[in-house]
């Protein structure tokens, strides 16, 4: 029978078997031509006859050649197929021979792909997308802030928006918003709106257009005309998309109604990220879907918002904003000193710190994928190294010099394949982590994901990894031809690559010496600051942000709400304050200035204010230090006369005695009854300034409730206390100040987890590094190590030689490490808080860990060292 | 002579199915069977026999292989594959049965 064509030596130097068909048609021809001749027609006639008898010889040739050629083609592609299989099956075997290496390669590249992977889609996400809105690199906000505070992002004020709506030369358009809440009633229901007064201006700013309807006058603007646009969602929710809305007037608690003139277009969320209106960071509060919009005029001042015109710069807006600043700053009283505008680009707002971490996160990426390329490059060498006997034998008995290459090849594709199924795995979940980490606190934070093109990347990278996988030990073969497969095989590397490869390794020691010791510096500081003493426990405290849209006649249902939730079992104490601690809004700032003295230096004597009522002190258990706190006479009087400040601003501004001093403040004089402990309210991180506590509980005004036991079982019977007492209630928030406390740390917490995971992986990789490089060296001086045993060195001396060789380079990467500590220590310091100069302490505990790790990774390749068996070395096997 | 009858449209498959079902054969040998077996009355062209012989290796019915004929030249000689065998067998059975229908039709006469 035939043989198969793919393994019969002779078919691949014989004729092209699509030329088969033609030498088979010629034997037909000739037979036919055979008969004739033997019936006496001389040879040409009888060919003649021959292919008129046949009929179409050239098409019946050219048919057979195509049908030929395809079972060919076939033929060849099941050959290759074999082929593959053969080496994926070859590749999968020496794979399994060796799964410490295996396991170790997919590992790292699962790691480093992985991470690259996440900071792709994190980038994608954040910096890439879109904002909602056309251009919107061109839409700035316009800050106040005060040099003097750290928060840094006020509202503007109308002389401020004058001043710059009058000069609009980088601005296409500017303006103003602040948020505003309604209560719509309607029968028994109770639904709160929430929306923004706005400018005129604001949907040119934005770039969008009403879905229906208009959107406002400059005339309904200035006269404070009661008309409305409805936002889209809620138009669709609760009338149905009836466009017959239009012209209609809604009515909202406290008689306040609105003629709907317009619906906003869909998906308007806006403010995105942290405004003033709607609260910084940990305050817990999102911008929503808009309910609605309503016209404002600028006098009130607000949040301003602009469009540059094109080609515009930020800088010439900044400059504009600074000039600005300047002159309001000469004409003004001295009441706000410091006081500047600020230009921000939205993406950079909403990104907030998230922007500098992720711009630090990409060249992290690229240091971790550039520093495992290398360890991994090294140690496919290093195994190549080991298999020099194998690929030259390959080669001796005739194999196709190509065939290395190409089972090298399928060797990496595997773990390159493997490595990025689990890095696209490990990426994933870390988008979920990310996701849950970070939910409610980073901006656009749901649009990480892993999508199409960051699975590209992904794919790309994992190509990138193959290549330089299978050329790394390509390098080395390119030396070998069958005649070295002698008993002098592997003369070793060149000084200078072991010293490059040494190097390497030293650097990447010193990489993860460096994002450890930052770790550990950032970890504690924050450890410092969870077991700070704010000077109130977050423990047991729950908060209820609410609205009393019931005034004056609110001040009756704020006592009932109080009487009612101290009933509850549970419950210790009940107090009010104004602005609940670390949201952010500590807003009040007046200065204390003693009565009757000249008002000079009021800008020194400023301190931010709160309302508190009932027994906040008790409930956030603020020791009164001197003199008493808050009595029911102090608030039963129609200006509060008295008030308590903070340790702070008594030793400050009244250094001979607080209690008596009478002070002027909020226009009216006011007598100092005590001074309580220290407390931190605005931000965790901020040292303490003078404060003033007035007593006093109007709309606005937030439940505070100390409970006996654990907070989270409370928050429920809070609420429904506080629900069931007066339906004009409405509650945002009910939480546990442990929460809102734990969401000022965010990014910080962030910091620590990305710094963490940077560190981890660049521990990893400097462990696999110092690994890779020690038994890469080990299996090169094989001959050298038995040479040595065979002149008597003990096993126990060939482990110490090669511990002492790994570990000197660890060491030096320690050193070196160490040594960068000290001018590298700026970039870290912004994370920290309160940290020592040094540590000392800290850098030697990291040192020691990272040396004890570096000792673990020296362990394999030294044993191994110990067990050379000289004879066959030395026989050179 | 009778008049020639052209061979329908994929029967010729079927027809050198069933020559080579004799065993070893090369094409010119085939065309002679044939030619034998319908007493001249089909008429094939030699030129069809050669690209249906290829179709029906390609499809893996009929295998070949080079060997030596009887008047000692290089030819290339075809057989059936078990799996061509069994298509022989089942085209025939629906070829019958279709000559029976066809058969049966014509004979009918009007009721």
């Amino acid at each position: 029978m035939r043989n198969d064509r793919s393994t019969d030596p002779a078919n691949f130097i014989g004729p092209d078997p699509r030329r088969d068909s033609d030498a088979e048609i010629e034997f037909h021809l000739e037979m036919i031509a055979a008969g004739h001749r033997a019936a006496g027609m001389d040879p040409g006639e009888a060919r003649r006859r021959a292919e008129a008898e046949f009929g179409d010889v050239a098409g019946a040739k050219s048919e057979c050649r195509t049908i030929l050629g395809r079972v060919e083609e076939r033929r060849d592609r099941a050959a290759w197929l074999t082929a593959a299989r053969r080496d994926v099956r070859y590749a999968l075997r020496s794979l399994r021979r060796t799964p410490g290496f295996a396991a170790v390669m997919v590992l790292t590249i699962g790691v480093a792909l992985g991470f690259a992977t996440l900071i792709a889609g994190s980038l994608r996400g954040l910096l890439l997308r879109p904002l909602p809105f056309p251009n919107a690199d061109r839409l700035v906000w316009v800050f106040a802030s005060d040099r003097e505070r750290a928060t840094g992002m006020d509202r503007v004020s109308s002389d401020e928006v004058k001043a710059m709506s009058g000069e609009g030369h980088p601005f296409e358009r500017l303006a103003v918003f602040g948020d505003r809440n309604l209560v719509r009633t309607e029968g028994i229901q109770v639904a709160r709106w929430i929306g923004l007064r706005v400018t005129p201006g604001m949907p040119g700013v934005l770039g969008i257009r009403p879905a229906l309807g208009r959107s406002f006058t400059p005339e309904e603007a200035s006269q404070g005309a009661a008309v409305m646009m409805v936002g889209y969602e809620r138009w669709q929710r609760d009338f149905g998309a009836d466009s017959s809305l239009i012209g209609r007037q809604l009515s909202f608690f406290d008689s306040k109604s609105f003629t709907v003139v317009g619906i906003l277009p869909p998906g308007l969320a806006f403010p995105l990220g942290r405004s003033p209106d709607t609260g910084g960071f940990g305050s817990g509060v999102q911008a929503g879907i808009q309910d609605f919009w309503i016209p404002m005029n600028e006098e009130s001042g607000g949040t301003m918002l602009g469009r540059l015109r094109p080609g515009a710069t930020v800088g010439q807006a900044r400059a504009m904003a600074s000039a600005v600043s300047g002159r309001l700053q000469a004409v003004r009283i001295a009441s706000t000193p410091g006081r500047i505008l600020t230009v921000v680009p939205m993406r950079d707002q909403i990104l907030g710190v998230a922007a500098p971490a992720l711009r630090l996160l990409v060249v992290a990426a690229a240091l971790v994928l550039l520093l495992a390329l290398a360890n991994l490059a090294n140690l496919m060498a290093a195994r190549a190294s080991a298999r020099e006997t194998e690929f030259l034998v390959r080669l001796a008995l005739g194999a196709r010099p190509g065939s290395n290459a190409r089972i090298l090849l399928t060797e990496t594709g595997f773990l390159a394949l493997a490595g990025a199924v689990l890095g696209i795995a490990l990426a994933q979940l870390g988008v979920v982590s990310l996701a849950r980490f970070a939910s409610g606190q980073l901006p656009l934070g749901e649009q990480i994901r892993i999508d199409g093109p960051v699975l590209a990347v992904a794919l790309v990278l994992a190509l990138v990894v193959t290549a330089v996988l299978t050329l790394a030990p390509l390098a080395i073969f390119r030396r070998w031809t069958p005649a070295s497969l002698t008993p002098t095989t592997g003369s070793g590397p060149t000084v200078r690559q072991s010293r490059l490869r040494r190097a390497l390794v030293m650097s990447q020691v010193a990489a993860a010496l460096l994002l450890l010791a930052g770790e550990a510096a950032v970890l504690k500081s924050l450890a410092r600051l969870m077991t700070l003493d704010l000077g109130y426990s977050t423990t047991r405290v729950v908060s209820a942000d609410l609205n009393v849209y019931r005034y004056p006649g609110g001040r009756a249902i704020y006592a009932e709400l109080v009487r009612r939730v101290s009933e509850l079992p549970g419950v210790e104490a009940v107090g009010t304050i104004h602005s609940i601690p670390l949201t952010g809004k500590w807003t009040f700032r007046e200065p204390l200035i003693e009565a009757g003295r000249p008002a000079v230096d009021s800008a020194a004597r400023l301190a931010s204010g709160n309302f508190v009522g009932y027994d906040y002190f008790g409930v956030m258990g603020i020791p009164v230090l001197a003199g008493r706190g808050f009595i029911r006479s102090d608030y039963d009087a129609p200006v509060a006369p008295a008030i308590i400040i903070n340790q702070t601003a008594a030793t400050r501004f009244f250094p001979a005695g607080a209690v008596g001093a009478v002070v002027q403040l909020a226009g009216a004089a006011r007598t100092i009854v005590g001074v309580v402990k220290d407390t931190r309210d605005i931000r965790i991180d901020l040292e303490t300034e003078p404060q003033w506590y007035l007593p006093g509980v109007f709309e606005g005004s937030q439940l505070m409730v100390r409970t006996r036991g654990a907070p989270a079982g409370m928050l429920e019977p809070i609420r429904r206390t506080v629900v069931a007492t007066d339906p004009s209630v409405v509650v945002h928030r009910i939480e546990p100040l442990e929460v809102i406390a734990s969401a000022t740390l965010f990014e910080r917490r962030l910091a620590v987890g990305l710094l963490g995971l940077v560190g981890a992986l660049a521990l990893l990789i400097a462990t696999v590094g110092i690994y890779g490089v020690l038994s890469y060296t080990v299996s090169e001086r094989q001959r050298e190590l038995g040479l040595r045993m065979a002149i008597g060195a003990s096993p126990a001396r060939l482990l110490a030689l090669v511990l002492r060789n790994g570990l000197a380079t660890a060491g030096s990467g320690i050193a070196i490490g160490l040594a960068l500590t000290i001018p590298l220590r700026g970039a870290v310091r912004g994370m920290l808080y309160q940290a020592g100069p040094a540590e000392p302490a800290l850098l030697l505990a990291v040192a020691a860990g990272l040396l004890l790790v570096a000792v673990l990774a020296c362990l394999g390749p030294a044993w191994r060292a110990a067990r050379v068996d000289p004879v066959r070395v030395l026989k050179g096997e | 002579m009778p008049r020639e009858i052209d061979v329908l449209q994929g029967t010729l498959d079927l027809l050198i199915l069933k020559t080579l079902s004799w065993g070893w054969m090369h094409g010119y040998s085939v065309l002679a069977k044939l030619r034998e077996a319908t007493g001249q009355i089909l008429r094939v062209e030699d030129a069809a026999v050669y690209p249906a012989l290829h179709r029906l290796e390609e499809r893996g019915l009929i295998e070949s292989e080079w060997g030596v004929s009887e008047n000692n030249r290089r030819a290339k000689f075809y057989r059936l594959t078990p799996a061509g065998r069994k298509t022989l067998g089942a085209e025939a059975r629906s070829w019958n049965r279709y000559v029976e229908m066809v058969a049966r039709v014509l004979s009918q006469s009007p009721a």
